[in-house]
């Protein structure tokens, strides 16, 4: 579904991925761990079209997307959940949802859609005429997502979900990945937490200043020595 | 003469208001001052003037509407066009550039205008009859009334396109993110462009009132009503569109008491005092953020 292929990415002369190459079947969830500034985030970014590709391809069912403007690839059906929720703080909840939904040219789907939305994320209809930008971290990373979803991704990809919320808000953020998942949406998951995402995604990549050094699937990675020992924090 | 003055005000503040829209809706989007805008206002003088000049119809409902029409549509093109050929090469470049290039674009626009059209100032012909009302000592015109709630039907009509459109509330996302407006497939350039067309079409109508106002039009007409507008847009906190509407009548309003209870001697002074107040003072405008944004 996803093939990258020898993908570099540049900021000015500092190189942040090189040559990077992995791809998604569809209905797949597969991890990319690794540390700050690993390029974990340029990785996604260079997908969704928001910083420039230096050399490579990315396809996406047959389409080079790199080669598209970012709000093109979005209606390719490539939908990122951005780092640090990134919600529209000055507009409501309700019309946040319709911005995901920017594509959908028929008014009543969008609205039934954002209907949905509300029941799988309660709070999301308790706060539906509330300016975004005043709900609390797990409430907007809920929105966030739901956001994401609107727009009905083909591939969906989040940027570090579980940044800075609660040990609750954690577990919850991962159970709805898992529920996209299982709805048959095909995940890319970007985090720093590689205990969790190790243990839902059924493959993973380890990316380390840029490059690809380990991939294999999520259970076997629990188990890597290597992994262990630089992203689980268990001594061996 | 206190009720007298407050409708001269009130009169005046509907043209800056209406001209202060461009300036803040563009800063909204791009952050940058768009010092062309006082040009568009002008262009928008002219558009209306020429449309005038050739409608072969009497004064009427629809030929009042071909002259709002050409002027909007004329200045929303060549905001627009200001924007693909000026301002997007350098939309990555340094903030100063833009500026710089803004005042090379009015400069040029103001000499396009001197040359082809002329540099004497036109009259704007008076086609509509303009009737005074006087009570109590007041006198009241049908172009003052026309003035404002024209003014106000169309900040009501921006309003609601802002609120209850898909590409109005595009304009407001694209304004709080650009890069997350791209994630969610809203072609941020077109979106650009489209603020400058709504903000330079608003521009263009304060123009025709301005001539209609005044009588007369020139191609340096728009510096001083353009920094005051500009100084309606700074009072109401820049990038705010409510702020700049309520800015553009209280500076109406503050100017012409200048003028008639100083001198009117006064009346330009009046602006830059307030532009610089406000700079000191409240940096960020009577209707600043007020939002919290929680990170």
């Amino acid at each position: 579904m996803l093939n990258i292929e020898n993908l570099s990415v540049a900021y000015g002369k500092i190189a942040a991925i090189k040559e990077v190459s992995l791809h998604l079947d569809a209905g797949e969830i597969v991890a990319i761990i690794g540390a700050n500034g690993a390029g974990k985030s340029t990785l996604i970014n260079a997908v969704s079209g928001v910083v420039p590709v230096q050399s490579g391809t990315v396809r996406f069912q047959d389409a080079e997307i790199h080669k598209m403007p970012a709000w093109k690839i979005a209606r390719q059906g490539v939908v990122q959940i951005p780092e640090g929720r990134k919600v529209f703080p000055k507009m409501t909840v309700r019309e946040n949802l319709e911005m995901g939904a920017y594509a959908e040219k028929n008014a009543a789907d969008t609205l039934r859609h954002a209907e949905e939305m509300e029941t799988m994320f309660p709070v999301l209809r308790e706060r539906r005429n509330q300016l975004a930008g005043t709900l609390s971290g797990g409430e907007q990373q809920m929105l966030a997502i739901a956001r994401g979803l609107m727009a009905r991704p083909k591939l969906l990809m989040f940027d570090e979900p579980s940044m800075g919320l609660s040990p609750v808000m954690v577990e919850k953020v991962f159970q709805i990945i898992r529920t996209i998942h299982q709805q048959g949406i095909t995940v890319l998951l970007v985090e720093q937490n590689a205990k969790k995402s190790l243990q839902i995604a059924e493959r993973a990549y380890v990316l380390e200043t840029g490059r690809i050094t380990l991939a294999d699937t999520g259970a076997n990675l629990l188990e890597n020595a290597l992994v262990k020992r630089a992203y689980l924090g268990i001594a061996s | 003469m206190f009720i007298q003055q407050l409708i001269n005000g009130l009169t005046l503040g509907s043209i800056y208001a209406l001209f202060a829209l461009g300036y803040t809706m563009v800063y909204g989007v791009l952050l940058m001052i768009n010092f062309a805008h006082s040009e568009i206002f002008m262009l928008g003088a002219y558009c209306g003037l020429g449309m005038l000049c050739v409608l072969p119809m009497a004064a009427s409902g629809p030929a009042m509407f071909a002259v709002f029409a050409a002027a909007m549509f004329g200045s929303g093109a060549v905001a627009m066009l200001v924007e693909r050929v000026a301002y997007r090469p350098l939309r990555h470049a340094p903030r100063l550039s833009p500026l710089i290039s803004a005042i090379g674009i009015s400069i040029f626009l103001q000499n396009l205008i001197m040359l082809t059209v002329g540099a004497q100032s036109m009259p704007y012909p008076e086609k509509f009859p303009i009737r005074q009302f006087e009570f109590w000592g007041v006198t009241l015109s049908t172009l003052q009334i026309f003035i404002f709630f024209l003014a106000v039907i169309l900040m009501l009509l921006l309003n609601l396109f802002l609120r209850k459109t898909k590409m109005g509330k595009a304009m407001q996302a694209t304004a709080q993110n650009h890069l997350v407006s791209q994630l969610m497939g809203i072609n941020v350039n077109t979106i650009i462009a489209l603020t400058f067309f709504v903000g330079g079409g608003l521009g263009g109508a304060a123009g025709v009132l301005n001539g209609l106002y005044y009588g007369s039009i020139k191609y340096n007409m728009g510096f001083f009503p353009g920094i005051k507008a500009f100084t309606a847009a700074v009072l109401g906190g820049v990038g705010n569109i409510k702020g700049a509407m309520a800015g553009g009548f209280i500076l109406g309003i503050l100017e012409v008491f200048a003028a008639g209870y100083l001198s009117s001697e006064y009346k330009d002074v009046i602006a830059f005092v307030v532009l610089i107040v406000v700079l000191i003072i409240k940096p960020g405008g009577l209707f600043g953020e007020q939002v919290t944004e929680k990170i």
